[in-house]
């Protein structure tokens, strides 16, 4: 039977933090949490002068637009880079003992489509490796499914992560999902 | 930080002046609408004192926490009141009308999602309202619509093709489909049941006439 069921509203708990990505519609949209004493999540944007971090500082929530095709990563969330056929934006918000965040991608019909992993030379900037996945219209969780057999891929092969231009090796990285370290992804995303 | 030897030596203010849209240098910019990048945005501040009359908590502007006002949304189920909680994004399917009591006039319908999220003020910092809406492309359009409020019939609607046209002529497009919407009893009698609906008002209260300002104060 096909029946014509409207796409209703719904809600999602930031407060929550269910650390899962959601797709519905214009958006994909994920919330997670954060303890204050633990060492935050920063948001670091590439450009051709190098590398921008943005530190949230003190108790005031921040909201900041990614633009589409800008690479980005987010320090201790994940260590490989993500650049979007659309904008993405970062809230963070701190109450109490917890510091709330909430991504979302998207905002154009049928976007977000694509994304790219890729990486980025801590001694020169330089990017490299960059891989298009073409199926976010399906999940965004395929994406980091596949950021993360990229990233096992990367910590796997010192010539993956060789820089072209300068020559040094990136260290390790770590994947998306904390829970599904290694104990080495682990080390990185503690290290970072 | 993995990346501190490869940092652009240059204060955050000079890489992106708007860096942050919840400063207070930027936040003015998104009192109304403001289309950005992918996204149109909305953003208003939650002002912690009480209102010193009823008339001055209703509008766009800054938000005085107002317990009863509600929120509206028109499902295959009819009119739902939709709880609003802070910290909870509510999104907001294309398609639906929905409509937040003194507020705005009508019922918003939108092609895009929007997503709105509260976020409430603590002892130190302001709250904010948070607006995402998706960037219109092509036929996708913005329309203003008018539902009985006995019956729930469509009494009637006003298009903006927002993604051909933008924004930059949206409040002038929903004051003069408030306007005409009120000055023509026969648009506001519903074609089903026969009731005379209330008069619209718009976004903005400062555009308010004597009578929208009247019916402002009901729903």
């Amino acid at each position: 039977m096909v029946t014509a069921e409207p796409d209703l509203s719904f809600d999602i708990d930031v407060r929550a933090g269910e650390a899962k990505w959601f797709r519905r519609g214009n958006h994909a949209i994920w919330c997670g949490n954060r303890p204050v004493e633990a060492p935050p999540y920063v948001l670091h944007e590439w450009s051709e002068k190098g590398v921008h971090p943005f530190p949230v500082e003190g108790n005031k929530p921040v909201f900041h637009r990614v633009p589409e095709g800008t690479p980005y990563h987010i320090a201790r969330l994940f260590g490989f880079w993500v650049v979007n056929d659309v904008d993405a934006t970062l809230l963070t918000v701190k109450r109490g003992e917890v510091i709330h965040h909430m991504l979302t991608v998207g905002g154009r019909t049928d976007k977000p489509a694509e994304a790219s992993v890729l990486f980025v030379c801590p001694k020169c900037a330089t990017r490299f490796g960059e891989a298009k996945f073409a199926e976010v219209q399906f999940g965004y969780e395929r994406f980091i499914d596949f950021a993360l057999a990229k990233t096992r891929a990367f910590n796997a092969d010192a010539k993956l992560r060789t820089c072209p231009k300068c020559g040094a090796v990136h260290p390790p990285i770590y994947g998306f999902h904390e829970d599904a370290d290694t104990p080495a992804e682990r080390a990185a995303r503690d290290a970072d | 930080m993995m990346y501190a030897d490869v940092y652009v030596d240059e204060p955050l203010h000079k890489i992106a002046d708007d860096w942050d849209f919840l400063s207070e240098k930027v936040l003015p910019k998104f009192l109304g609408f403001r289309p950005v990048g992918d996204n149109v945005y909305g953003i208003r501040q939650i002002l912690m004192e009480t209102p010193k009359t009823l008339d001055t908590q209703k509008g766009t502007g800054p938000v005085i926490a107002v317990p009863h006002r509600r929120h509206f949304e028109i499902g295959p189920k009819g009119m739902m009141t939709i709880k609003r909680t802070p910290l909870v994004a509510h999104m907001t399917m294309a398609g639906t009308p929905h409509h937040t009591e003194f507020v705005y006039g009508y019922w918003h319908i939108n092609d895009m999602d929007e997503i709105s999220i509260d976020l409430p003020p603590t002892p130190d910092q302001p709250g904010y309202v948070l607006l995402i809406q998706g960037h219109p492309t092509g036929k996708e359009s913005d329309r203003i619509a008018w539902y009985c409020e006995r019956c729930t019939s469509l009494v009637h609607m006003s298009e903006l093709v927002t993604g051909s046209h933008g924004f930059k002529d949206f409040w002038s497009w929903e004051k003069a489909a408030v306007r005409a919407y009120n000055a023509d009893p026969k648009l506001r009698t519903c074609w089903e049941c026969g009731h005379v609906n209330p008069l619209g008002y718009c976004g903005f209260s400062t555009n308010d006439t004597p009578e929208e300002r009247e019916s402002r104060l009901k729903w």
